[in-house]
């Protein structure tokens, strides 16, 4: 038995390496330096603006200034409910309003034709435990404006369902993203489909991003299509009855969470199809659990039609766990799955599919 | 965690460090500029580190993205990486030659699970982590890659 050493295949740490090590220390100290004497010269600046601020309310004073009954400073313009004990927390800040029995608050009064909302602060709606309104507290309220929403716009359900989605445990690598809660609605002008978009955004310029589609055929508006990257969309409509599974396309950092079977079916894709580019998807049945995989190999004929252009597996995972080959295809004569298939059908979905070796050693 | 501290844990990790980027890059002045940077933004952001014991990980992490945006900026600007990758200085003859061309020519996919596993000692938990996948995937790719490395190993015996 042969013991490989992996370093002996690289080479000697070259002195570059080192000094740039180094510099990276000089820069960081830089910078550091440089953050320290930014936030002491805002901090000047602060003190200067209370120094005067206090000198004009205490001029003010000596002059006899008349205040108004009502205001004093620091207060909104609002009054508090004469029932409610009033406190710093709920005098201060930004007016918004609520429904007594609402979950959210909302920037306006009458946002998506809501009566009887009362104004309050904005520390006093999030102590009590209201959300954001999805419609009016964003870049939405920008689409609103422009007459893009009408009756869409009352839709908060959208939002449950895709924290539900980001929520899943599939996506845990999404917790460290900031959901921009504004969506863009748009009708086709068939009239059939509503799509509202909720962006994601990790604070850097390429921004991940789901649309959930709402389809109207029948009349009932319902999530159907999760969308991530716009790119992954798939639509298995024709294969399974999607009264009650959720089609989720997905991105490459979702998929990375998907079940084992579905990377061994996209194996078993590449195999046939090594350099066409490849796309996994999922769906999601009613609670959210992963219940069909489809794996695709995208690929061109070549000048004599032989290539085939796609090489897919489907499959379907059944509430008691069973993982079942739902469809295969490859060029003209099919995709012979026999062997393959074994491995997906075999393939554990966990973590101990596969025994752990401690050394590298053949 | 103090400056000294910190620059004393990095010079520590000076070899995996560059282990890793060069497993990705090939190229020591890529290299050099990607472990720039990920000690750069490991200085700025350390506050970050909750659990110190993963430091090494964490650095690590910092690292292989850094290689990624330079692998990403150099597609940009239309480099091909592999036909681009010219040594910084002959390699040294104590060099397995044979194993680094099996190394080169295995996906870096495979590669990258492989390195950190059995040159690094990491756990794979903390493959996962640093590669950004889940610990399924890491452990179903570090056996395809001993399966390609012993492939690529025997091909080059008979080539010899």
């Amino acid at each position: 038995m042969k013991r490989i050493d992996l370093d002996r295949a690289f080479p000697e740490t070259p002195d570059c390496v080192r000094a740039s090590i180094q510099l990276a220390f000089q820069k960081g100290a830089r910078q550091q330096m440089k953050m320290r004497s930014k936030t002491m010269s805002l901090l000047a600046v602060a003190a200067a603006l209370a120094l005067l601020a206090g000198v004009a309310a205490l001029a003010a004073g000596r002059l006899g200034a008349p205040r108004p009954d009502n205001v004093t400073l620091g207060q909104p313009v609002f009054k508090a409910t004469p029932t409610a004990e009033p406190t710093v927390a709920s005098t201060t800040g930004p007016t918004v309003y609520c429904a007594k029995e609402g979950k959210y608050y909302h920037l306006y009064e009458d946002c998506s034709g809501m009566q009887n909302a009362s104004a309050t602060t904005l520390s006093e709606a999030q102590a009590q435990g209201k959300q954001p309104c999805p419609v009016c507290m964003g870049e939405q309220n920008e689409a609103a404006i422009d007459g893009e929403l009408s009756n869409l716009a009352a839709e908060p359900e959208s939002y449950d369902v895709f924290l539900k989605v980001f929520g899943h445990p599939l996506s845990t690598f999404f917790p460290g993203f900031e959901f921009e809660r504004s969506y863009i609605a748009q009708t086709r002008p068939d009239g059939f489909v509503d799509v509202v978009d909720w962006y994601v955004s990790d604070g850097k310029q390429e921004q991940p991003a789901c649309t959930v589609c709402y389809l109207d055929y029948d009349g009932v508006r319902k999530a159907s299509q999760f969308i991530f990257d716009f790119k992954h969309l798939f639509d298995h409509r024709s294969d399974v009855d999607f009264n009650q599974i959720n089609n989720a396309g997905v991105s490459e950092k979702f998929i990375q969470l998907a079940p084992e079977p579905l990377h061994t079916a996209l194996a078993a894709c590449r195999k046939r199809l090594p350099t066409a580019p490849d796309y996994l998807s999922i769906c999601l049945d009613e609670d959210y659990n992963v219940r069909l995989g489809h794996a695709i190999c995208w690929g061109s004929e070549d000048q004599n039609g032989v290539t085939p252009q796609k090489a897919s597996v489907e499959w379907l995972q059944t509430p008691d766990g069973e993982i079942r080959i739902l469809k295969s295809d490859y060029g003209p004569d099919g995709f012979d799955l026999e062997e393959d298939t074994e491995e997906i059908l075999h393939a554990p979905i966990g973590k101990d599919s596969i025994a752990e070796e401690d050394d590298l050693s053949f | 965690m103090s400056d000294q501290e910190y620059m004393a844990r990095v010079q520590q990790m000076e070899r995996k460090l560059y282990r890793i980027a060069h497993a990705v890059l090939w190229n020591d002045a890529d290299c050099a500029d990607a472990i720039q940077e990920a000690v750069f933004k490991g200085w700025m952001k350390r506050d970050s580190l909750r659990e110190d014991g993963r430091f090494e990980a964490w650095l690590a992490r910092i690292l292989v993205n850094e290689c990624r945006n330079l692998q990403r900026r150099q597609k940009l600007r239309a480099l091909p990486l592999d036909d681009e990758v010219v040594p910084g200085r002959p390699d040294s003859m104590a060099e397995d030659m044979q194993l680094r061309e099996a190394l080169r020519r295995m996906p870096e996919k495979y590669r990258m699970p492989l390195l950190l596993r059995y040159l690094e000692g990491y756990a794979l938990d903390d493959v996962g982590r640093i590669l950004g996948i889940p610990y399924a995937l890491a452990k179903s790719r570090m056996h395809q890659a001993r399966s390609a490395l012993r492939k690529l190993l025997k091909a080059g015996d008979e080539q010899i």
